[in-house]
């Protein structure tokens, strides 16, 4: 599977503030994404119990179709931890949709 | 020491006591019937565990105001909760955020207990668990169900989120939330969940600065906005926008009437945007009656928090805090009728 865009989204937190950016997929090195892909089955991985948790969407348009994949701050796997600090450094206010 | 005194309760599978409850023998089918309902309650209790870390809450050994602030030395949240820096009595610490999380834990407990009689988040005398300094540079803070965990923020746009009373206030009362009407945290269930956390993180705010409805400054998050923000706040309770154009959070999003209600997937359906509509209820209530917003309002608030339950939607919280205001204050009366009319104003 070959990722050709992502879009990604950060809303929730104490502020509820959403923010997002996107990528070509060719702006994604190997690693950031060799760590999307291992995680496309994912679906919404959310801790039911956290509030005011950040929520991180990745939604990506691949080879195979479009794949959504959905963590929080405690649900955030550590392969992507560094992916989604570079795209929020990146990312800008955006309305939600 | 076991406390399975029939050993046909704890070994046999589900298939096998099913077998023998449809046994000849009246003997077998009554130890058989009495094991499957004994796994049913267990299996119940592990459902409602799951669904309620309230009933997992830790208690404090005294039963009263317990505190434990903890520092997680900027490693991540799977940390939690990190080394245990101050306890209940404990000498204050150098690090402004532990002592922070220390003191508003506190005062949030004394605001429960000496309004509500409230004994801790659970009212059985819960320990207040903090943890300061997570993450690197997290402009955030949260409730993960069992705890308080606050960032430093990126010292830019947010300072470090214990600085604040009604942030320590809003994740508290989260807590309280989740041992009371359990609110589903999405859609307007989980906008009331907010709308509760904003109201009394605000109400602790003002009951710590002795302030008037009419004095306060209605205001979510003023302390934790550092320089770089244009924003003065992150919510207001007021008719008007917290922020514009910053360049950080751009437009404030929230909503002050049910016509403007975001319908959108983001923020677990806009869990923080549509709360904006019954704080705004809420403010109108409490400037409406005047004097201190903790006495009248807050009781009205605090009376229909405890009968929502997780499924609650705008529509039964107009009509339970209209209900908790003719009970406390009775029918027609200038607190029944500011409510009524604060819920107009906003479009029930």
């Amino acid at each position: 599977m070959d990722i050709r865009k992502l879009r990604f989204r950060v809303s929730g937190g104490f502020a509820g503030v959403i923010r997002g950016t996107e990528v070509d997929g060719s702006a994604l090195d190997a690693g950031e994404r060799r760590a999307l892909l291992a995680h496309a089955h994912d679906g919404s991985a959310r801790d039911s119990h956290a509030r005011d948790a950040q929520v991180y969407a990745f939604e990506m348009d691949t080879s195979d179709g479009p794949v959504r994949i959905e963590f929080d701050d405690n649900t955030l796997p550590e392969d992507l931890a560094a992916l989604v600090d570079r795209l929020s450094a990146a990312s800008g206010p955006i309305k939600g949709k | 020491m076991s406390c399975c005194h029939n050993p046909i309760h704890c070994i046999l599978p589900p298939y096998i006591l099913d077998r023998m409850a449809e046994s000849d023998d009246p003997k077998v089918r009554a130890i058989a019937v009495a094991a499957i309902a004994r796994s049913a309650s267990l299996r119940a209790t592990r459902t409602t565990l799951a669904q309620m870390p309230a009933m997992a809450a830790i208690p404090s050994a005294v039963g009263k105001k317990e505190r434990l602030v903890y520092d997680l030395k900027n490693r991540g949240s799977s940390f939690l909760p990190g080394t245990l820096v101050r306890r209940e009595g404990g000498a204050k610490s150098k690090d402004p955020a532990v002592n922070e999380a220390y003191d508003y834990s506190g005062l949030t407990y004394d605001f429960y207990l000496k309004l509500f009689n409230r004994n801790s988040l659970d009212d059985r005398g819960m320990t207040l668990i903090s943890s300061v300094h997570v993450a690197r540079k997290y402009n955030n803070a949260f409730w993960n169900g069992e705890q308080m965990a606050y960032g430093d923020g990126d010292g830019v746009i947010f300072t470090r989120f214990t600085k604040s009373i009604d942030v320590v206030g809003h994740e508290l009362t989260h807590g309280v939330v989740t041992h009371t009407c359990n609110l589903d945290y999405k859609n307007e269930s989980g906008a009331l969940n907010e709308h509760f956390a904003d109201v009394f993180g605000s109400l602790i705010k003002q009951w710590k600065k002795k302030q008037t409805a009419a004095k306060a400054d209605w205001l979510i998050g003023p302390d934790i906005m550092a320089p770089g923000a244009k924003a003065k706040a992150l919510r207001t309770f007021k008719d008007e926008p917290a922020y514009t154009g910053d360049p950080y959070l751009g437009d404030d999003p929230q909503p002050k009437h049910l016509k403007d209600k975001y319908t959108g997937g983001d923020d677990s359906g806009g869990v923080h945007i549509n709360s904006g509509i019954p704080n705004h209820a809420f403010f109108l209530v409490a400037t409406t009656i005047g004097g201190n917003a903790w006495d009248k309002a807050g009781r009205i608030w605090y009376r229909t928090m405890l009968a929502l339950n997780q499924k609650s939607d705008f529509n039964q919280m107009v009509s339970m805090s209209t209900q908790s205001a003719a009970t406390l204050f009775g029918n027609n009366s200038p607190e029944h009728k500011a409510v009524i009319k604060a819920w107009k104003t906003v479009g029930f």
